[in-house]
C-alpha cells in the first residue's frame, strides 16, 4: 500500500463525533478550540522569526528557530485533533504528535547548555543602568577636561602676562642704562664733562635696580615651588627675631613695632615663612611709617580652621581700587628707589603655596592692615603621580602671580 | 607734485609737546635727546596724568604733540590716553605712545583708544635718539597736524 495513503487512511475508526456522545455545543466547542489553538500557534511561530529576523544582535538565534518549529507542530496537532471529527487519520495524528514530541525534546536538549548563559545575560533595566552610570561618569570626565582646560588656558595666559609684565620690567632700567651711556658718549666726543657724573650715576642706579629687580624674580620663583615637609613653625619667635634683625640693619628706623601676644604656631616651611613676615613688616615700615614715629602692630586672630595673621600700620593707607594691585608683581605705589614691586607679590605667593590667601584694608588716611590667613593644619598630600597631580597642584608653577593689569582688563 | 609742496610748507614748523612720563630717568633721558633738536621748540614734562590733564586744558599754552609713555605707576597711561581722547578739546591733539612695552595687547588696545602713534622705547640708546628724530621729522615735516587746519 502506499505509505502517503495509508498514514492518511481513516477507516479503522469512527469519525470524533460518533465516539461516545457529543453534544452539539460540546463538540463544537472542542472543535473550535482546538483550531484557534491550532491558527494561533502557526501566528506564534511567524511573530517569533520576524522578531529574530529583525533583531541580528538577538543572543542565541538557534533557540528562537527551534522555538518556532515546536510551537509550529503544536499547533499543527491541534489542528489535526480538530480534524479527527470528520476525518479520524489517527495515524496522521500520531505522527504530529511524535513530530512534536522530538521537536519539543530537541529544544528542551538545546535550551539547558545554555541557560546558565542565558541567565548570566544582563537584564536590560541593569543594562540601562549600567549605560546612565557610564554616561554620567563620560559626563563628568568631560566637564573636568573641559574646566582644566581652562585652567591650563588662564595658566598659559598668565604666564604670558607675567613673562609679558617681567620683560617690560626689566626693559626699562635698561632703557635708562642704554639712553644715558649714548648722551655720556656724546658729551665725551664733544668734550663736554659737565653732565657726566649725573649721567653716569643714572646708569649706576639703573643697573643697580635690574640687578635687584632680578633678585626679586628669583625670591619669587623660589617662594613659588611647592610646599614639601611642612613643620610647626613658632611665629612670635619668628617674628621677634625679624624685628632684631630689621632693628640691627637700620638701627637709625625710629618706628615701634607692637606683636600681640601669643602668635599661634603654624605648620609651613620656616624659610618662606620668614621671608612673608620680613616683606610685610618691611613694607609696612617703609610705605607705612612715614614719620620717625610710625607704629607698626603684628597680631593673629584664630578663624575655624585657619588662623588671620595681621600687620597693620598707621600710615597714609591705601585707595580701594589698588587694595588688589599692591600684590601684583612690580606694581608700586611710589616710586621710591628702594621697592622693586615684588614684596607682596611674595607675600601672597607664600600664602598661596601654603594654601592660604593674602589682602589688604585700608581706608586712605587711616593706615593699612595686611592679612595673610594660613590653615592651622597642613592639607592633605594629594595622591602621587597620574594627570591628577600636575593639575591639582596649583602650587608647583612658580610663576604663578596676578599682575595688576588683568584686573584692569587687559586683553 | 602736492607732497612736495605740503613738505616744504610745513619745514620750518616747531613743535611744542607735553612729555607725560613717570619714570625721572626716562623723563630726563627723552627731554635732553629732544632737546638737541633744533625743530622742538619746548617740552614740558608732566609725571601725573592729573597734572597731564590739567596741563592740556588750561588751553594757555599750545601743545603740538603729546608722547605718553603707558606705566605710570598707579594710573595707566591708557586712562590718560581714553581721556584726552575723550576730551571734544583736546582729542585732535596727536598722542604718540612710547612704552617699553612691544606686546600686541598693549599696541592693540593703543590703537582702540585712538593713540596716533605707538613708539617702542628702544633699549639702544643711539636708536633712542634716532627714533625720537623721526617722530618730530614726521610731526614736522609728514603730518603738520592741525597746524594749518
Amino acid at each position: 500500500m502506499n505509505p502517503f495513503r495509508w498514514i492518511l487512511d481513516s477507516d479503522a475508526w469512527p469519525e470524533r463525533w460518533h465516539c461516545g456522545t457529543w453534544s452539539d455545543a460540546h463538540g463544537y466547542t472542542h472543535l473550535l478550540a482546538d483550531v484557534a489553538i491550532g491558527g494561533a500557534y502557526f501566528a506564534i511561530p511567524i511573530a517569533l522569526l520576524y522578531f529574530v529576523w529583525r533583531r541580528p544582535d538577538l543572543p542565541f538565534p538557534r533557540i528562537f528557530w527551534l522555538f518556532g518549529a515546536f510551537i509550529l507542530s503544536c499547533g499543527a496537532g491541534h489542528l489535526l485533533d480538530a480534524l479527527m471529527f470528520y476525518q479520524p487519520s489517527y495515524r496522521l495524528l500520531t505522527a504530529a504528535k511524535v513530530t512534536t514530541a522530538l521537536v519539543s525534546w530537541l529544544t528542551l536538549v538545546a535550551l539547558v547548555p545554555i541557560l546558565p548563559q542565558a541567565l548570566a545575560l544582563p537584564s536590560i533595566a541593569r543594562t540601562n543602568e549600567r549605560l546612565a552610570r557610564e554616561n554620567a561618569a563620560r559626563k563628568k570626565a568631560q566637564a573636568e577636561l573641559r574646566t582644566r582646560n581652562e585652567a591650563l588656558q588662564h595658566k598659559t595666559e598668565e604666564l604670558e602676562q607675567f613673562v609679558h609684565t617681567v620683560a617690560h620690567d626689566l626693559k626699562s632700567p635698561l632703557v635708562t642704562m642704554g639712553g644715558f651711556l649714548a648722551l655720556a658718549r656724546h658729551d665725551l666726543a664733544e668734550q663736554r664733562h659737565s653732565d657726566l657724573d649725573q649721567n653716569l650715576a643714572r646708569v649706576e642706579r639703573a643697573s643697580h635696580r635690574l640687578g635687584d629687580l632680578i633678585q626679586g624674580l628669583l625670591d619669587l620663583a623660589r617662594v613659588g615651588r611647592a610646599v614639601g615637609a611642612r613643620t610647626p613653625v613658632n611665629v612670635e619667635a619668628l617674628v621677634k627675631n625679624l624685628v632684631l634683625e630689621l632693628h640691627t640693619r637700620s638701627p637709625e628706623r625710629k618706628a615701634t613695632i607692637r606683636i600681640v601676644t601669643p602668635l599661634p604656631s603654624v605648620p609651613a616651611d620656616a624659610g618662606r615663612l620668614s621671608a612673608l613676615f620680613e616683606n610685610l613688616l618691611v613694607n609696612a615700615l617703609q610705605y607705612g611709617c612715614p614719620d620717625d614715629d610710625g607704629e607698626v602692630t603684628v597680631g593673629a586672630i584664630t578663624r575655624g580652621p585657619e588662623v588671620h595673621f595681621f600687620v597693620s600700620d598707621k600710615g597714609p593707607g591705601i585707595a580701594p581700587e589698588h587694595h588688589r594691585r599692591v600684590f601684583g608683581l612690580f606694581q608700586r605705589l611710589a616710586r621710591d628707589e628702594h621697592g622693586t614691586g615684588v614684596g607682596l607679590a611674595l607675600v601672597e605667593k607664600v600664602a598661596r603655596v601654603h594654601g592660604g590667601r593674602a589682602w589688604v584694608e585700608s581706608t586712605p588716611g587711616e593706615g593699612s592692615t595686611f592679612w595673610v590667613a594660613l590653615p592651622l593644619e597642613a592639607p592633605e598630600e594629594k595622591a602621587p603621580g597620574g594627570a591628577d597631580r600636575a593639575f591639582a597642584d596649583e602650587t608647583s608653577n612658580p610663576y604663578d602671580v596676578t599682575p595688576w593689569s588683568k584686573e584692569l582688563g587687559l586683553p | 607734485m602736492v607732497q612736495g609742496i605740503r613738505t616744504s610748507v610745513s619745514t620750518g614748523r616747531k613743535l611744542a609737546i607735553l612729555l607725560v612720563e613717570d619714570n625721572p630717568d626716562h623723563a630726563a633721558l627723552l627731554r635732553i635727546t629732544l632737546q638737541y633738536d633744533q625743530r622742538v621748540e619746548r617740552i614740558e614734562w608732566v609725571c601725573e596724568p592729573r597734572d597731564a590733564f590739567d596741563r592740556l586744558r588750561r588751553g594757555d599754552t599750545r601743545f603740538d604733540l603729546v608722547l605718553l609713555d603707558l606705566d605710570l605707576g598707579h594710573t595707566s597711561g591708557f586712562d590718560v590716553l581714553e581721556g584726552v581722547k575723550d576730551d571734544e578739546r583736546l582729542r585732535r591733539t596727536p598722542v604718540v605712545v612710547l612704552s617699553t612695552s612691544d606686546a600686541g595687547s598693549d599696541r592693540k588696545r593703543a590703537y582702540d583708544l585712538h593713540a596716533n602713534s605707538y613708539v617702542v622705547k628702544p633699549v639702544d640708546g643711539r636708536q633712542l635718539g634716532a627714533r625720537l628724530s623721526e617722530v618730530v621729522s614726521y610731526w614736522t615735516q609728514c603730518d603738520a597736524g592741525l597746524a594749518r587746519a
